[in-house]
């Protein structure tokens, strides 16, 4: 009898050390996946930084009177003054511009997000790019790709390539091909050089240059350089080391990388979150079942601070352990993710994964912290065990009233900081601290609430499926599932948390929907909408070729510039003042679009002006990068800010912008042509441009609709991380009351009930335990939800998403019979004479 | 012998038989013969006790009589239906319809109050209860003012007499309990024994009872008594001291 004991311990004990240990497993995988990931694409942008300009010392650029990426351009004749300051080897000017790579297919090449740049090729020093094969560019009709680009466009040296540029598309012999400093990687972007005449006369640059590189003659420092350069050069611009300018690019992308980091760090955090949940709730359980044990250990001497000690030490072990592989997982998420985010197009560059200690090291205190933490409330109560439990299991205690108190106020306390950190006036980092220890201190909040409603709920649950009680294994499944409150919540809280995101994110997203496609269907009355993917725009050439397209009227074409005002730096988007009102309804509510056709004007959002204090005559100072500062009239107020929250005619655009590029081209089809002729006519006549698409209204509207359901399913990949351990915490709760059960289950089976009906019994109770779980995260992500649409007051509309939410409670329920599976084939499979004798 | 003994049933036929059942555990050297051969019929509507020494093989006997565990060769019958030959499913519902069962301890499912527990076997059949039938019964143990309490609820004694209810209320072909009084004080005891006999004596339900205290096998109608897995001895109606006497012979 001791043996037979010793192995149902020990076998109990595996199964419990393997899923409690599975939780933070995948919890420290996917925090580690998430670090190792950011150090890598950190790694491989920062190579392509390092060998950059390796040779130049000191860069001259505009001050960044808007924004870092937006700055005058350098006047040719700057660059003459600068060549000639003492200690300067070599200076060049680089004109910077759009150049669309076109392959024999008429396809565009890269693009759909990464920059598509094309610039003069300079020989010297501080040229980044190193000749791979042929030669650089000598002829105006010659141009020089990076090595991937024209393996992308499958042209040889020597053969012909189209490329696109501000001027339209053209046909250039590729003399060359080049690569980017050491690694040849640029990060998806596609590069295209053209000689100086060339460049100055396909980008619109007016022969100014973005930026001037200089390089230092042998023994002069880089600062000292910079200083003496800084001292001939006019107002308004400035000399930087190139240490400088790296760094500074090199930061740009590091916030990149960071916010791309913290978010996966924060569905990382909920993963953990989670898990703590289950090993809190898997220590728990065998501390209950082993009070028998502990009451014997404790009547035969032990001090509740040794029986303390050796529950911690086995969080210990358990957490080292799953810590350990949890960081080997890690290695393989971060690889899947890198796989995935390349599968996606987000073509990150090739590097192996850089795994720092730093990662390994965080990976490892997160899990062993948290199975700690998660192990101390258990172990505390386990060494509050008495001795009398050796010979009576104590009997559960009523549920004082202070313990009820404290819950509903860890609910309100979590409301009430989610509620102050989304509406209260604070810094981004005291309000995302706010928030996250909100929705933390909310989750304990319910999940403590939810052991007072569990029974009721459970029982109501049931009688859901079987009214008057049902057949025998639904009602013991339901009375099981009311029988441990406590353990029932605590099981359901895991997945409350995996629906409450859920909810949130899918309310959020489908506001979103709402929001945006609902404007757009009432107020976009163009029948052809066309535009490319990316910031970057589309050349301002293709709007002669669409102006001729007899099938459409009323062409409206969108530019957008950069300026600041006095909430900082800002787009602005260019319309045609006597047309806008034919494709677009801004819902104008005071002044007239038309007025922006004066010069000097502007139209703000209902938004911008009640925060600004504007109204129809107000003055708005704007500065520009290339034309500086000026004060601009109000000429109109409108309500819908779906196409950016300034207006201003295409002619003011042009003439402050530093690059010219089309946003988008907005048309109504002519009269007798239906929208799709319409279509078709405008995307025949910009074939040549290959990287504008062009959709119909319908079109539009619904590329609008699957893009919120691309990051929806974003999100939702991200959560099922979350969700997924969640069921793992239902398995092992399951599978830890089969084996507290076993005597049970075997005089239900002695007494008739067939092994199905012990299956089904273990089935109903998961299926109930993981409905509860649902019920409650629905109504908390309901809360989350339309609190996170109401903090974003560009969110006009909610949207409940009544299907989605059904489908999570269907999809709730099948989890709980998937995570009954193997609990329930254990329970099904017990020796009814071995249960019987088992003590 | 066994076989030849004249049957005293209250109601003619049989409730129960096993042929020449044997069951073996372990294998060559740690062979153990738990039956060794056993041939017995059980005639219905009369009260057996099975006694013998630790080891004996009376609790095998038992269980696989009951469909619990199952021969290593032999065959074993409730009334027509030979168990041997029936699946395990099959062995589930003939439990469920046909058989009773009264344990040592934890006879009761927490979760369900007394009446629960009575009509459990009767509920995973979907059976209707005979309610008379069942108020008679509950009436007689004494529980019928505990059927809304939980097993954590009432008392040891309260506990098997209840576990009893269940046995009786279904009314199957054969009731088995396992030392039905093991955890009992002598009151107690004495308080169910009284119940099975009156089960047997007024409705001719048919038990079987493995035990190894005297004072219970003294309520019995036949002893049959088992060592080294084969039927040794019987007595009939016995004393408490014939049944001691005959026991520690047997040590």
């Amino acid at each position: 009898m001791v043996f037979k004991q010793a192995r149902r311990n020990l076998l109990s004990n595996k199964l419990r050390l393997f899923l409690t240990s599975l939780a933070v497993v995948l919890g420290v995988g996917f925090v580690t996946g998430s670090i190792v990931l950011a150090d890598t694409i950190n790694k491989s942008f920062s190579n392509i930084f390092n060998v950059e300009n390796s040779q130049s010392a000191v860069q001259v650029r505009g001050k960044a009177v808007v924004s870092e990426s937006d700055r005058k351009p350098v006047p040719a004749d700057v660059l003459e003054k600068v060549r000639r300051v003492p200690g300067v080897r070599a200076a060049e000017g680089t004109i910077l511009g759009q150049a669309q790579v076109v392959d024999a297919e008429g396809k565009a090449v890269g693009g759909g997000g990464a920059p598509t740049m094309g610039f003069n090729w300079y020989d010297g020093p501080t040229n980044p790019m190193q000749m791979v094969e042929g030669n650089p560019p000598r002829e105006n009709n010659e141009v020089v790709l990076d090595t991937e680009t024209a393996k992308k466009a499958g042209v040889p040296v020597g053969g012909e390539v189209t490329v696109v540029t501000d001027v339209g598309p053209a046909k250039y012999r590729l003399s060359g091909t080049a690569k980017f400093g050491k690694t040849g990687q640029a990060g998806g972007a596609t590069l295209a050089f053209f000689t100086l005449d060339t460049a100055k006369r396909v980008f619109t640059s007016s022969g100014r240059f973005a930026t001037l590189d200089v390089a230092a003659d042998p023994g002069v420092s880089d600062t000292k350089l910079a200083a003496d350069v800084q001292k001939v050069l006019p107002a308004g611009f400035e000399a930087v080391t190139a240490t400088q300018a790296n760094e500074e690019v090199a930061n740009q992308f590091q916030s990149f990388i960071d916010i791309f980091r913290n978010v996966l760090l924060v569905f990382a955090g909920i993963a953990l979150f989670v898990g703590a949940f289950i090993i809190f709730n898997a220590f728990q359980i065998t501390i209950a079942q082993r009070g028998r044990q502990i009451g014997l250990l404790r009547a035969q001497g032990a001090s509740s601070r040794q029986i303390m000690g050796s529950v911690i030490l086995e969080a210990l072990m358990v957490g080292i352990v799953a810590s350990l592989l949890g960081v080997a997982f890690g290695i393989v998420v971060a690889w899947a993710l890198q796989q995935l985010f390349n599968a996606v197009g987000a073509d990150l560059p090739d590097q192996s994964l850089v795994i720092t200690t730093g990662a390994i090291i965080s990976g490892l205190i997160v899990g062993i912290l948290v199975t700690l933490l998660s192990a101390v409330g258990p172990a505390y109560r386990s060494s509050r065990v008495s001795p009398m439990s050796a010979l009576h299991p104590a009997p559960v205690g009523p549920t004082s009233r202070w313990r009820i108190a404290l819950a509903i106020a860890m609910a309100v306390a979590g409301v009430a900081m989610v509620l102050w950190g989304t509406f209260g006036d604070m810094d981004t980092a005291p309000r995302s601290t706010l928030l996250a220890l909100g929705s933390i201190i909310l989750f304990f909040g319910a999940a403590a609430l939810t052991q007072y409603v569990a029974s009721p709920l459970a029982n109501g649950i049931g009688r859901l499926f079987g009214p008057r009680g049902g057949r025998m294994p639904l009602r013991l499944g339901r009375r099981n599932a009311m029988r441990h409150p406590h353990r029932t919540a605590q099981t359901a809280a895991a997945l409350t948390i995996g629906v409450a995101l859920v909810t949130a994110v899918s309310i959020f997203a489908s506001s979103l929907h709402k929001t945006f496609v609902g404007s757009i269907e009432d107020r976009l009355h163009a029948d052809v909408v066309a535009f490319a993917q990316g910031s970057g725009g589309f050349t301002v050439a293709a709007d002669d070729v669409v102006l001729k397209v007899p099938q459409i009227t009323d062409v409206l074409v969108s530019r957008t510039a950069a300026f600041r005002d006095e909430k900082g730096a800002q787009w602005v988007s260019g319309v045609v003042p006597d047309r806008v009102d034919e494709v677009y309804d801004a819902g104008v509510e005071e002044g007239s679009l038309g007025d922006l056709a004066s010069p000097d004007t502007v139209a703000v959002s209902r938004d911008r002006a009640d925060s600004m204090n504007l109204k129809v005559g107000s003055m708005l100072p704007m500065t520009f990068a290339s034309t500086g500062e000026k004060p601009r009239r109000v000429v109109a107020i409108f309500k819908d800010s779906t196409f950016g929250n300034y207006f201003m005619s295409n002619e003011q655009i042009d003439a402050n912008s530093t690059q010219l590029r089309n946003q988008g081209i907005f048309a109504k089809a002519a009269p007798g042509v239906s929208p799709d002729e319409a279509k078709e006519a405008v995307k025949k006549a910009l074939a040549s441009f290959p990287s504008v698409e062009v959709y119909t209204r319908q079109g539009y509207i619904d590329l609008i609709g699957n893009q919120v359901n691309q990051l929806l399913a974003m999100f939702y990949l991200l959560l099922a991380m979350a969700i997924f351990i969640a069921v793992f915490g239902i398995i092992l709760t399951l599978a830890l009351s089969v084996f507290e059960r076993t005597r049970e289950i075997g005089l239900l089976r002695a007494v008739g009930l067939s092994r199905r009906g012990t299956r089904a019994m273990i089935r109903w109770e998961a299926v109930i335990v993981a409905l509860i779980g649902a019920l409650v995260g629905l109504v908390v992500g309901t809360f989350l939800g339309v609190v996170a649409v109401k903090a974003f007051p560009d969110l006009t509309a909610i949207g409940i998403p009544w299907l989605s939410m059904i489908a999570f409670v269907i999809v709730a329920a099948l989890f709980g019979v998937l995570a009954a599976i193997l609990p329930a084939r254990r329970a099904a499979k017990l020796n009814v004479l071995e249960a019987i004798a088992s003590e | 012998m066994a076989t030849e003994a004249p049957p005293v049933a209250a109601t003619p036929g049989l409730a129960a038989r096993i042929e020449d059942g044997r069951r073996l555990y372990g294998t060559g050297d740690n062979e153990v013969r738990a039956l060794d051969g056993v041939t017995r019929e059980f005639p219905a509507g009369r009260f057996t006790a099975i006694m013998g020494p630790s080891g004996s093989g009376k609790s095998t006997l038992m269980q696989c009589m009951a469909g619990l565990d199952r021969l290593t060769s032999g065959q074993t019958w409730i009334g027509d239906t030979e168990l041997t030959a029936l699946s395990e499913n099959a062995i589930t519902k003939v439990r469920r319809d046909n058989v009773g069962f009264i344990f040592q301890a934890f006879n009761l499912v927490p979760t369900l109050d007394a009446r629960e527990n009575i009509m459990l076997p009767l509920d995973i059949a979907g059976r209707d209860v005979d309610q008379e039938w069942f108020d008679k019964v509950t009436t007689d143990l004494r529980i019928h003012d505990r059927l809304d309490h939980r097993p954590s609820q009432l008392s040891g004694g309260q506990q098997q007499r209840v576990a009893a209810a269940r046995a009786i209320v279904a009314r199957p072909q054969i009731i088995f309990a396992d030392e039905p009084t093991g955890q009992l004080d002598s009151r107690s005891s004495a308080e169910l024994l009284q119940v099975m006999r009156g089960a047997v004596d007024e409705f001719g339900q048919t038990i079987l009872m493995v035990t190894h205290d005297p004072g219970a096998a003294r309520h019995a109608d036949l002893v049959i008594f088992l060592m080294d897995g084969k039927i040794v001895d019987e007595m009939e109606r016995p004393t408490q001291d014939a049944i001691f006497d005959r026991m520690k012979a047997m040590d």
